[in-house]
């Protein structure tokens, strides 16, 4: 069966403001390359896990899948559909209704000004689906489905009348009443209170099963992401580094930057954290604007040879569905 | 004696929406070279309670009753010129974010060397020297104390304030989140250069923080708040293998962990709203095992263990 | 947000300076409001009619502020003066508001090429001296005086406003900067909302609130511009009571020792426009979100 989404060589590059002294001396424009070149697939009903630190380009992808972004080169193909350059007015008809996002901080994604009925009602209004008595009723009903119950109550209140986990359950219904068919979810869980996040992650595969619904999951978190999802990408500096099953990807990573970064989280049991071995590399991931040559990592990397400093590492299968960009691994 | 002990400390805020009772009621104690941890969601008044013992409240918040012995003195009772020289000499702290901390326009370097200048009377030059020295045992190179913070990644800018902390050898430090804004690996790099400080200069180490994972890698012990109150306190042992408080116990069964598929425990509800906090037990609404009692009356907290208490009525007979 | 919050925001049972300002501005704007509606029923004399009372007569019983060169009651001058004063500023911020906020929030919404050139052009209308723009605009639309005092008013009106639009202009669109930043505009868009529900229903509530003090600092500083340009004799025309006007003529009698001429009128000038400030200024301070409220 093909893919929901294909995503092929995509590339994002945001130009860094010059200064006026740069204008005049017509300074090159210079480019932060946020996503440079990635390839993958999201599968009909999983959850596909991006993964990263801060600045890999996880959040630049998803914004270009969910198009709130256009991308520079590259193509994004849903449901056999490029959609890579389609304008937004021809977005509006069709790609919007089947392609939702769900924010990070729920503090921010709700409009302070609408009520939460008025806030969910809104995706039908906007698409035309329903109205009136059926509108009404539907946004109860998908109330009731992320748990705000009695929905009745939860209606007429304003965002700032909720706490954040209530909060991110009424994001959660305002993108899945329009019943979409992929939902990027962009580090859900990762403002809320720890004793709210489970509540959430729960919530969003109840959901899945019950509206056959495919995630796009953009965490940090990669415990989260081993109890999540079914496949991960893991991405340093606009690059996958490593894509696989979360089994094959999280309990046996192959390239170093995994390893490291797995390494460095600390458990939540002392005795397992204290005497975890750690893969440690050094520093800080470099500037985007300047990225190193070769493979991107090999300032960092442990096993580094003069290979790496100059042709950069394809993603290579190195077992079945396993792939990993790293020249150590023939 | 221990080196800093907190008694029956409340703390309130005043809101348009009413008082706010912040802490309510907290005691406890740090001996030397042991690290705390304080863990707690927001709400908590875990980063009330830090700020409380250096006398670093905004202006809406009141200190109600309680004392802060440090080394045998009251700090609460301090006038500011003199809590002026126990900071950053005596007690230093850590922010989240360490530009609400680091004068943007001065240099990094600056920043230490002016503080060594003025808690130990150096001369510029020597002052300069040992800044330089502290950023490279932190792994800045001595060249970027000439560096202003904005030109450093927040990974570096908390280096910088570690690296000011070895310099004043202060002998506890209270970092509030000081890792929570990095990532895993920059958090990793920091967390030991912490464990280092305290094996260094026996310092002592307030962490507070939301994540439970952090302090299971560094503390000695482990305070757990919620709502203002303490509910259970204990060694790491104590609090990640044998958990009593059902608070304590949900939490870690509802964090996800690698290699674990399991469904993850669920506490219901949200943390309640300070201005209008649940009576008796803070936690009774999101208890499973909550009885009448609970609701009418406030658990004191009870020794379980040697060093293991906890609030809790499963654990108080009547 | 609801109403109740932003009364109990405004109004809670703390309270500091500003609330005691922002009351005593209303109580003041009240009072002036109840001048100026009932003027017909309360002013004891017509206060166009001439000799109505011995000219320069000082205040007494029968003529509480007493009259002016030509035998007119000030204090029946004075109660009429209010409808004029709240009438062309009203309008003068009413115009500028209408005008400035649209502008603001579409060329801080949209950017590019539109906001540059609208931006150009309200930063220079807002460096030019105010007075001296009013004056200019309001000569080339009243050129040889105003056929009646309606249009002479509106014109008026007009001419005060066009220096105003800058101001709402300016913190509106800075405003809209950053509201356009928030994740609840890109779930808009996400949603597939097209760019103006994104403008009204998401960007704009959110983006007003800083204008909401300028209206009455602009209020106090329209009664003052207005006075300033009847003085300057391209505003109301001489008899038509009015504070600016009165204040005007009857400041050529000071030397006379008539003070009351001019007296009555400067001080309404004065207290309209400082409970105007006070409401401003109080709302600002109130309306500030780095004041604690969630």
């Amino acid at each position: 069966m093909r893919p929901l989404v294909e995503v092929e060589d995509l590339k994002k590059y945001f130009p860094v403001e010059r200064s006026f002294i740069e204008r005049i001396l017509s300074r090159k424009r210079r480019y932060v390359k946020a996503v440079d070149g990635i390839t993958f697939a999201i599968r009909r009903g999983e959850v596909f896990a991006l993964a990263g630190e801060s600045g890999c380009g996880k959040t630049t992808t998803a914004y270009l899948i969910v198009r709130l972004l256009e991308p520079t080169s590259g193509r994004i193909v849903f449901n056999g559909r490029d959609i890579t350059h389609e304008p937004e007015r021809s977005l509006r008809r069709w790609y919007r209704r089947r392609v939702q996002i769900i924010f990070q901080d729920p503090y921010a994604s709700l409009n302070p000004r609408m009520k939460v009925g008025e806030a969910i009602a809104h995706p039908l209004e906007i698409h035309g689906i329903a109205e009136g008595k059926e509108k009404k009723e539907m946004v109860l009903d998908m109330l009731r489905k992320v748990g705000l119950t009695p929905p009745e109550l939860f209606y007429n209140k304003y965002p700032h009348e909720l706490s954040g986990g209530q909060r991110q359950r009424v994001a959660i219904a305002r993108a899945l009443i329009l019943r979409p068919e992929l939902v990027v979810a962009d580090e859900p869980t990762s403002a809320l209170d720890v004793s709210i996040r489970s509540q959430i992650l729960k919530l969003l595969l109840e959901l899945k099963k019950e509206l056959n619904l495919t995630y796009l999951y953009i965490t940090h978190d990669l415990a989260t992401a081993y109890y999540i999802a079914d496949r991960i990408a893991v991405m340093y500096l606009g690059k996958i580094v490593e894509l696989g099953s979360v089994e094959d990807v999280l309990e046996n990573p192959l390239h170093p930057y995994t390893k490291a970064l797995l390494s460095a989280i600390p458990i939540p049991d002392p005795r397992m954290s204290r005497t975890r071995r750690r893969v440690k590399i050094p520093g800080e991931p470099p500037n985007p604007i300047n990225p190193p040559t070769g493979c991107r990592f090999h300032p960092r990397c442990p096993w580094a040879t003069k290979l790496c400093a100059v042709e950069e590492p394809e993603l290579r299968e190195v077992s079945p569905g396993h792939y990993v960009a790293c020249h150590m691994l023939k | 004696m221990s080196l800093l002990r907190v008694n029956n400390l409340r703390v309130v805020f005043e809101t348009p929406y009413g008082q706010v009772k912040a802490v309510d009621g907290v005691s406890f104690e740090i001996e030397r070279g042991e690290v705390v941890g304080l863990v707690g969601e927001s709400g908590s008044g875990k980063s009330t309670l830090g700020l409380s013992i250096m006398k670093l409240l905004p202006p809406n918040a009141r200190i109600l009753s309680g004392q802060v012995i440090y080394n045998g003195v009251d700090l609460l009772r301090l006038k500011e010129d003199e809590l002026r020289k126990i900071r950053g000499k005596e007690i230093s702290m850590i922010f989240q974010d360490p530009m609400t901390t680091l004068n943007p326009t001065m240099r990094v370097g600056e920043h230490i060397a002016e503080a060594l200048m003025y808690h130990y009377n150096m001369d510029k030059e020597e002052a300069w020297r040992i800044a330089k020295e502290v950023l490279e045992s932190v792994g800045i190179p001595a060249e970027r104390a000439m560096d202003y913070p904005h030109q450093m990644s927040g990974g570096m800018r908390q280096r910088v304030m570690i690296a000011t902390a070895i310099a004043l050898k202060p002998k506890l430090i209270i970092a509030d989140e000081p890792t929570s804004a990095l990532d895993v690996i920059v958090q990793d790099h920091i967390l030991e250069l912490l464990k280092d400080l305290r094996d260094r200069n026996k310092a002592s180490i307030i962490l507070i923080t939301h994540d439970l994972s952090v302090t299971a890698d560094i503390a000695d012990r482990v305070l757990i708040m919620y709502a203002g109150r303490i509910l259970e306190v204990g060694t790491v042992e104590h609090i990640y293998y044998h958990p009593h408080h059902p608070y304590t116990q949900g939490l870690l069964k509802s964090i996800p962990k690698l290699g674990s598929k399991s469904e993850l425990y669920i506490i219901p509800g949200s943390p309640p709203d300070m201005t209008n906090p649940p009576s008796g037990c803070r936690f009774h609404p999101r208890c499973p095992y909550a009885r009448g009692i609970c609701m009418k009356e406030a658990p004191p907290l009870v020794k379980v263990e040697k060093g293991h208490l906890v609030a809790c009525w499963l654990y108080i007979e009547r | 947000m609801l109403m109740t919050d932003v009364l109990r925001h405004v109004w809670p049972k703390r309270r500091g300076i500003e609330h005691y300002m922002l009351l005593m501005g209303i109580v003041i704007v009240i009072c002036l409001t109840i001048m100026a509606l009932l003027a017909p029923i309360i002013a004891p004399y017509d206060p166009i009619k001439t000799y109505v009372g011995k000219p320069y007569t000082p205040p007494c019983t029968e003529h509480l502020f007493g009259t002016d060169r030509m035998g007119r009651d000030v204090f029946s001058r004075i109660l009429w003066g209010a409808r004029s004063a709240l009438a062309v500023a009203s309008l003068a911020v009413v115009i500028a508001a209408a005008i400035g906020i649209p502008l603001g929030l579409l060329s801080g919404y949209i950017g590019g090429p539109i906001d540059r050139i609208l931006s150009l052009i309200m930063d220079s209308i807002y460096a030019f001296p105010s007075l001296i723009m009013a004056l200019a605009v309001a000569a080339a639309l009243n050129p040889g005086g105003a056929t009646s005092i309606t249009s002479a008013m509106i014109n008026t009106s007009l001419a005060i406003s066009v220096v105003y639009i800058p101001s709402y202009f300016r913190v509106v669109r800075a405003t809209v900067l950053s509201v356009r930043e928030n994740l609840y505009v890109k779930a808009a868009q996400a949603l597939g909302a097209d760019v103006l529900t994104i403008l009204t229903k998401y960007v704009a509530p959110n983006s007003l609130a800083p204008a909401i003090p300028i209206i009455s600092m602009n209020f106090a500083d329209a009664i003052l511009t207005a006075s300033g340009l009847s003085f300057l004799g391209v505003g109301l025309p001489p008899y038509f009571p009015d504070w600016g006007v009165d204040l005007a003529t009857g400041w050529r009698d000071l030397p006379n020792g008539a003070w009351w001429m001019s007296f009555f009128p400067g001080l309404m000038i004065f207290l309209a426009t400082l409970a105007f400030m006070m409401i401003g200024d109080a709302l600002n301070e109130l309306l500030n979100p780095r004041r604690g409220m969630k």
